[in-house]
């Protein structure tokens, strides 16, 4: 207590002394970082940001600021838990009043009052997604470090207006990133998937498109995830259908949020085919920037492995040997490999009639047999990559293609 | 009101299949076929999901289901012939093609389909005359043009080709077909330069399309041809004045003057003769197109025609008894370079013939 209150004293004299040489750069940086010790990181940040004013190559001031960037989401405020005593208690007290307070009015079978889409609490983080730290890396600078300093963001003057755009084949875990990004964000997760995206097509799809936006705002912070967006923000040239393309304008409206407010409401979307996205869905303020997720690189398919054989009999798995041999598979192929070793082992085990553990040679073999899915989808993109790529949309493909001799 | 779900079906699986999802078109229509009373329209749409598939059997199947479901109307049909097509059934195509005309004759598509399988079948005039009727049906469409090109292209009238693939151009600008055929006009008029800038234009609209990838391919090929042709001509040239024909005696420096025509005017000439085209490469294509090079294949047809012009070169300062035989070897790495871009080409052309396929 007595060290707290001297503490603020040395903030108190130290913010006077500021005061008095605004220009004393490595006096503010040293408050800055004794705030950002006691987690004060928006005034933390005022400071740091006044100090790269004055010397904008500072290497402390700039350190500091990605400190303050770097820091951990401020836990989310749930309610406590329900106990079995509440519910006791409640359900006593209904059985109660049943009798003896009837209902006001009746209501149909029409559906229960709430949101049309389904929002969930993502209790996924990026630190359990295996590997892939370079997406996770671009991932946390392009996305969820602007997302969590709305100090910094301010200062700098930059709005919370668009999202960022997951590409790359299928099965290797743009769906799971999105969900440990609104972990990471203590936001609640609500995902489209194509089936929503469709139904929203029939009848008044404009109106369709606005709900769901509503329902996340409804919801903030909630990260809203557009899977397969390329069906929903399908170029409006490839289109036939009046109606879609009016589905089209009117995300384009809500993701630009002239009409509403947007604050806390986190877009992310994902595609197999960015190239089919309508450009004018990836023009600034809206899906301007983009992420490569490629296939996982061999710690994650380590971890892909063990997830998928946590729950059944192994025995002298090699996962690390496993991860090898399977270079270029997708998470899905991953699956799948584990999936066919267990049939293999379960077929053996039937014609002996005795049971046996899954071993190293039912995976090696099934991971022969298993060809990965990735192939046809890089041989599409190379050609994108070749023809399509002026404006150096797909650069990080292009790289990582040529890292692996895909072109 | 009540919603009827075979129809909530349809509608769903045709928004699926404008996004370009065939395969969850078909999944999304099993309810319409599991009412037992499956509509045309159903049918006629999971035709249209097997097509996008590539799969011309099932389509002619789910096809002739739409007609039987409705025989009057006319999509069933038109589908039936687009399915008759695709596996070469091309006289059945027609009659199915007649029937959907006869059917919807107010319908452009109805006319186009029919004009096609006349072109197939080399029916110039029932081509014609459908083509012209589907203009007149439906100016604003530029797949109606760009019948009317291929049609005029068939009937060997270059201009009224190059006037209707323009025209389907200024209707849809993206339109990759039309592109692609103001190139191959390109390409036919020995524009080599211009022919490759179309080619990669439309691979650009669309990359997936692998027609204007085949024609890039080709264009390079022949382009390396003519380079290999020049070298050659020019080299047989100087080894005649080398070897002295006429005069019986050697002549290094008439080999000397031959090299020097091989190395500086002969590709003079021809930089002439395609500095349009060449100087109207964007960088892109240049870019592709040395990329293609790199490849391994067209590396070893090239090979001879690199040490071609290396021979050239060193017949130049080369004494008086090695000019003449340096040249004869030039000429003959040229000759083998030609002769390997030839059946290089030929085999490449194999692989066109699967695409048209």
């Amino acid at each position: 207590m007595e060290g707290g209150a001297a503490d603020d004293a040395l903030l108190v004299s130290l913010r006077s002394a500021v005061d008095a040489a605004p220009d004393d750069v490595p006096l503010r940086l040293h408050l800055a970082a004794l705030l950002l010790e006691r987690d004060r990181r928006d005034e933390a940040v005022t400071h740091i940001a006044a100090a790269l004013q004055r010397e904008p190559t500072s290497v402390q001031a700039l350190a500091l600021m990605r400190q303050a960037m770097s820091v951990e989401p401020p836990p989310v405020t749930s309610p406590p838990p329900r106990t079995a005593a509440d519910d006791d208690v409640l359900a006593g007290l209904d059985e109660q009043l049943r009798d003896v307070v009837p209902p006001m009015f009746v209501e149909g079978e029409d559906e229960p009052e709430g949101d049309a889409h389904d929002v969930e609490v993502s209790n996924v983080r990026l630190g359990d997604v295996g590997g892939m730290e370079q997406v996770k890396e671009r991932l946390e600078a392009a996305f969820l470090a602007p997302m969590r300093n709305p100090e910094l963001r301010r200062l700098y003057g930059k709005s919370l207006r668009g999202g960022l755009l997951l590409y790359g084949p299928p099965g290797c875990g743009k769906t799971f990133l999105a969900r440990a990004t609104a972990g990471e964000l203590g936001a609640r997760f609500l995902a489209v998937s194509l089936a929503d995206i469709l139904d929203m097509y029939i009848g008044q799809s404009e109106r369709n498109v606005h709900e769901l936006f509503e329902t996340a705002r409804r919801n903030s912070p909630c990260l809203l995830f557009l899977d397969e967006v390329d069906a929903l923000g399908q170029r409006r040239t490839n289109l036939r259908n009046s109606a879609m393309r009016g589905t089209v304008n009117q995300l384009l409206t809500e993701l630009d949020s002239v009409k509403s407010d947007n604050e806390g409401v986190f877009v992310l979307a994902a595609t197999n085919q960015p190239w089919d996205v309508d450009t004018a869905l990836r023009r600034p303020g809206r899906f301007d920037r983009m992420l490569l997720v490629a296939p996982p690189d061999q710690t994650a398919r380590e971890a892909i492995f063990r997830y998928h054989l946590s729950e059944r009999p192994v025995a002298n798995v090699d996962l690390r040997k496993l991860a090898k041999l399977t270079d270029g598979f997708s998470g899905a192929d991953v699956a799948h490999v584990c999936d066919s070793a267990a049939e293999r082992a379960l077929i053996e085990a039937s014609r002996s009639g005795s049971v046996r553990m899954i071993e190293m040679r039912d995976l090696e073999a099934a991971a022969k047999e298993v060809k990965p899915s990735t192939g046809p989808w890089f041989e599409t993109a190379r050609n994108f990559v070749m023809f399509a790529n002026e404006s150096g949309t797909y650069d990080d493909l292009l790289a990582y293609m040529r890292s692996r001799r895909l072109m | 009101m009540t919603v009827d779900p075979a129809a909530v079906a349809v509608s769903r699986a045709e928004a699926a299949l404008d996004v370009g999802r065939p395969q969850e078109a078909l999944r999304l229509l099993a309810p319409a076929f599991a009412s037992g009373d499956s509509p045309s329209r159903a049918w006629c749409i999971a035709a249209l999901a097997h097509l996008n598939l590539g799969d011309a059997h099932r389509a002619f199947e789910a096809a002739g289901a739409a007609t039987t479901a409705n025989p009057e109307g006319e999509w069933g049909h038109r589908l039936i012939a687009v399915s008759l097509g695709r596996l070469g059934r091309w006289q059945e195509a027609m009659h199915a093609a007649l029937r959907a005309r006869d059917l919807a004759p107010h319908v452009w598509q109805t006319h186009l389909q029919v004009s096609r399988v006349a072109r197939a079948l080399d029916d110039h005039q029932t081509a014609w005359q459908a083509a012209l009727e589907a203009v007149r049906l439906g100016p604003d469409s530029a797949d109606t043009h760009l019948n009317v090109g291929a049609c005029a292209l068939k009937s060997g009238d270059r201009a009224q080709a190059e006037r209707a693939f323009r025209e389907a151009l200024r209707i849809d600008p993206n339109n990759v077909g039309a592109r692609n055929e103001l190139a191959r006009l390109d390409l036919s008029g020995k524009q080599l330069g211009a022919a490759a800038t179309g080619f990669f234009e439309a691979a650009r609209m669309d990359p997936r399309e692998e027609a204007a990838r085949y024609n890039l391919d080709l264009t390079l090929r022949l382009f390396l041809a003519r380079i290999a042709y020049v070298v050659m001509i020019g080299g047989w040239i100087g080894l005649q004045v080398g070897r002295g024909v006429g005069s019986g005696e050697l002549n290094p420096s008439g080999a000397r003057v031959g090299a020097l025509i091989a190395l500086v005017a002969a590709p003079t000439l021809g930089y002439y003769r395609y500095r349009k085209s060449v100087v109207g490469m964007s960088p892109q294509v240049r870019r592709y197109l040395m990329d293609r090079l790199r490849s391994l294949r067209l590396g070893i047809c090239i090979a001879p025609l690199v040490v071609a012009l290396i021979l050239l070169v060193a017949v130049l300062p080369a004494p008086a008894s090695a000019a003449v035989g340096l040249l004869g070897a030039a000429f003959f790495c040229a000759l083998v370079a030609r002769l390997m871009l030839w059946a290089e080409r030929r085999w490449h052309r194999r692989s066109g013939k699967k695409l048209r396929s």
